[in-house]
Order: structure tokens, then C-alpha cells, then sequence
């Protein structure tokens, strides 16, 4: 009987020990990848960013245009997508588009949106702006900026997106650009922005973010 | 150029009672701009509305000699703000800028803050907001929607200070005077409410506010709060004839 409560005891200690380890991890950085929670949204046309970034080399901003002068990067309107898929069609054959494509040509022929799953997520209360980290990161040095080219900038808190498949937030805590190394923007949470911040001297007022 | 990190900023508003008409459009375009949940007659009746800018209404006088008298207040980002000690979490404070600021993520709801507040400007939220599924896309992205159980008030539309600076950084200049206004100050036909940078000599609210202005007060000066928002005295052209005529 000792032995019976014993085992149970350890066992819900256990279990309780691994839930907390769960969420903390997930609210501190990024879920454990399991039972799916790690695993990036899925998204209703496969896109990927391999194709577009590696082997076509566009940058980043022809499609996110307005990253450099508004608060969201944006995703490409369906119309956008089309300056290029009404010629590349993945099959080859003018016309004949494949399964994926077809999805975006049925889009574009109806005239709906394409209903993309958000990937990346800031904690609540946060109104960030892209435009503010694009100037300073693309200041030349001397100016008191960084100095890196406006795509280099993305995977500072991205990653390497050119090289994902499906994209997936991911922990960033050090990035390479151009030969030097800058502090990454981790997990996206409230500490990896404010370290960065007071890195750069940036302002670290709340009501920057919080509004 | 280097990215601005600090400004010469101090936010004012001057409001120029003699200008105003009553029409609310102020308090229309808040609410439309700042997410705030809408009140019904219901939440009217228990003295819990949510209006970061209000027009109160007095009457004057006795029938038939009736005159209507409005003021539109706002907070008035104290500059020696009660609401600010009384806070245990420090979700509102005074940033470089003038303004009286509230952190929603922080505020605890213990409610000090309005209690403290002699303008009774601060707003708690005692339900979660709703909005009809009309309304749903109306919703402004630039600002938090408020849950049950904060505070909210008056943020002199700091996210269109915010949006001004960054522009100002891009195009490497100063925040131009009357480049922006917040929502009320926009939406105001008769030009009662007047903002900007009160840091600035040149500026059209520090030319108002000045301290020798013949009209000017503020809410409840003895108190000391020291208020951000400059009132401009009603001229009324009836009480100058009485006082000709020696009679009421």
C-alpha cells in the first residue's frame, strides 16, 4: 500500500514538474516540439520561401514592399503574386498550373484573398513597427546606424527565412551578417527586445511599444 | 543624421471653450479611433461610460433666459499627476514627453488611480468590451482593445505622436507644428481644441497658452495638479450688457 502511494506521489510530482517545464519554456521561448506545438501553422497554398529567396534571388522587400515605410512588412496581394505566376505556371506548360499554383490562379480569377496563417507572434500588448528597425539597421555605421542591407535586417529577428520551406518563427540568438555578429532577437518576447534596445541606446519608454 | 532617440517634446492641448458648440464630434472620433468600447444606456445609468473625452453640459440661468454652456474634457496629463503615486505597479507614469502615460499589461486594476483622480478622467473596464460583428473591422490595429478588469484614459492619440516621430526620423527633421493632431483635435469644426508641442515657442498651443493670455485657466488649479491642458475663457457677450445695465 506504502509503495502504491509512494508511486502515485512521484508520479504526480512528476507530471506537475513537466506541465510547469512546458509552459515556462513556451512562455520564456519557444515550445517544446511536440504534439504539434512547435510545429509552423499550416498555410493554405505550400509556399516556399527556398524557391522565391535561393534560387529565383528576390529580395525580401520586392514582395514584403512595405516593410521600410510602415508599421507591418505586409504580405504581397494575390494581384502581386500574379506579375510572376501568370507566366510561371510550376508546370512548365503555359496555362497548365500545379496543384499549389492552381489555388493562387483560382484566387486571383475570383478576385479573393489569400487567407495566410499568421506565423510570427508577439506577445499581447505590443504594437511593433517594422519601419523604425529598418532605418536604424540600414544607417551606415558612421551615422551611428548598423550598416547592413535592408534584406540583411530581416533575419536579425526572422532567421534565415530564404532557406525555409514552410516558415516557422524560430529562436534567434545570434546572427552572422556580413562577417559580424549581432545579438539576435531570440524568442521575439519583451526581454529580447529591451536588451536590444538599451544595446543600441534605443528608447525604452512603454508607451513606445505598449499603446 | 543619427536616429533621434529623445525629443524636445512636451504635448499640450489648448481648449478654447469659447469656440465650442457642443457637437460631440469629439467624442465620436475617439471613440472610433481608440478602441473604446461603446456604452449603452444601460452602462450610462450606473456612471460606469467609458468617454476618454466628454463634453459636459451646464445649464445657465433660469427659463426663458436659458444659455447652454459646454467644456470638453479630457485628461489632462497632470503634470504633477495624483493618479501617478497611488499606482502599486507603476502601469501609469509621466514619460519624457509630458504625457501621462498607461501601460494596459501592467495596470492590475486596483482602481487607486481613478479614485485619485480629481477630473475623473480614468475609466475602469468592468466588462469585457463587445462589439457588434458590423463593427468588427473597425477596430483601430494601432491600439490595444482593453479587457475587463484595467484602466484606461485619455493617450493625447499617442499613437499618432508616435507615427509623426517616426516619420520625422525618416525624413530627418523635427515633428513639424500641426503636422498631426489626435482624433478630437482632428475632428473639431470649430477649432476649439488646439495641440502641439507647448516645448516649442513658436507653436500655435504655446502662443495660447501663454501665461498672460486673458482668458486663460485651468481645471481646478488650486488643486496643484498642474494640468497639461490649457482652457480659454467663454466670452460672453450677455453678461457684458447686464453689467452695462446694472440688472439680472
Amino acid at each position: 500500500m506504502k509503495i502504491l502511494v509512494a508511486v502515485v506521489g512521484l508520479a504526480s510530482v512528476a507530471l506537475v514538474v513537466l506541465v510547469a517545464a512546458f509552459v515556462l519554456r513556451a512562455w520564456f521561448g519557444a515550445p517544446f516540439d511536440v504534439l504539434g506545438f512547435g510545429a509552423p501553422p499550416a498555410q493554405p497554398i505550400a509556399f516556399p520561401h527556398t524557391k522565391h529567396v535561393q534560387d529565383a534571388g528576390i529580395n525580401c522587400l520586392f514582395c514584403h514592399r512595405n516593410v521600410t515605410t510602415g508599421k507591418a512588412a505586409t504580405v504581397p496581394a494575390v494581384e502581386q503574386c500574379m506579375f510572376c505566376h501568370k507566366v510561371i505556371t510550376g508546370t512548365g506548360q503555359a496555362g497548365q498550373y500545379s496543384t499549389e499554383l492552381a489555388k493562387l490562379k483560382q484566387a486571383s480569377d475570383n478576385k479573393e484573398p489569400i487567407n495566410w496563417e499568421r506565423v510570427h507572434r508577439m506577445p499581447d500588448h505590443v504594437r511593433f513597427a517594422h519601419e523604425p528597425h529598418l532605418t536604424f539597421f540600414t544607417l551606415p555605421k558612421d551615422k551611428g546606424g548598423v550598416g547592413l542591407e535592408a534584406a540583411q535586417v530581416c533575419q536579425v529577428c526572422h532567421g534565415d527565412v530564404g532557406s525555409m520551406t514552410v516558415v516557422q518563427q524560430v529562436v534567434v540568438n545570434e546572427v552572422q551578417v556580413g562577417g559580424t555578429v549581432l545579438r539576435g532577437g531570440g524568442a521575439l518576447k519583451m526581454a529580447d527586445c529591451v536588451n536590444c534596445h538599451r544595446q543600441y541606446s534605443a528608447p525604452t519608454d512603454c508607451v513606445i511599444c505598449h499603446h | 543624421m543619427t536616429v533621434r532617440t529623445e525629443w524636445d517634446h512636451k504635448w499640450s492641448m489648448v481648449v478654447d471653450i469659447d469656440r465650442c458648440t457642443g457637437c460631440q464630434a469629439c467624442v465620436v472620433a475617439c471613440q472610433a479611433e481608440n478602441n473604446v468600447p461603446i456604452n449603452t444606456e444601460d452602462i450610462f445609468k450606473q456612471s460606469r461610460a467609458i468617454e476618454w473625452i466628454r463634453i459636459e453640459r451646464y445649464w445657465e440661468g433660469e427659463f426663458p433666459d436659458v444659455k447652454a454652456r459646454y467644456l470638453p474634457a479630457m485628461c489632462q496629463h497632470c503634470g504633477n499627476a495624483p493618479c501617478e503615486p497611488v499606482c502599486p505597479v507603476y502601469a501609469t507614469y509621466h514619460n519624457d514627453e509630458g504625457l501621462n502615460v498607461q501601460v494596459y499589461n501592467r495596470c492590475i486594476g486596483t482602481r487607486f488611480c481613478a479614485n485619485n483622480c480629481p477630473f475623473e478622467m480614468r475609466f475602469f473596464n468592468w466588462w469585457q468590451p463587445v462589439w457588434p460583428e458590423s463593427l468588427r473591422n473597425q477596430l483601430n490595429p494601432d491600439v490595444t482593445v482593453r479587457n475587463r478588469g484595467i484602466m484606461e484614459k485619455c493617450t493625447f492619440c499617442v499613437q499618432r505622436i508616435r507615427r509623426a516621430e517616426r516619420t520625422a526620423i525618416q525624413e530627418e527633421r523635427d515633428v513639424k507644428d500641426g503636422e498631426f493632431a489626435p482624433a478630437c483635435v482632428q475632428a473639431c469644426p470649430t477649432g476649439t481644441l488646439v495641440f502641439g508641442n507647448s516645448n516649442d515657442p513658436n507653436s500655435r498651443v504655446a502662443q495660447l497658452m501663454k501665461s498672460d493670455h486673458p482668458r486663460r485657466y485651468r481645471l481646478l488649479e488650486h488643486l496643484g495638479t498642474e494640468p497639461n491642458v490649457v482652457y480659454l475663457k467663454k466670452v460672453d457677450p450677455y453678461l457684458k450688457e447686464e453689467a452695462h445695465n446694472g440688472s439680472h
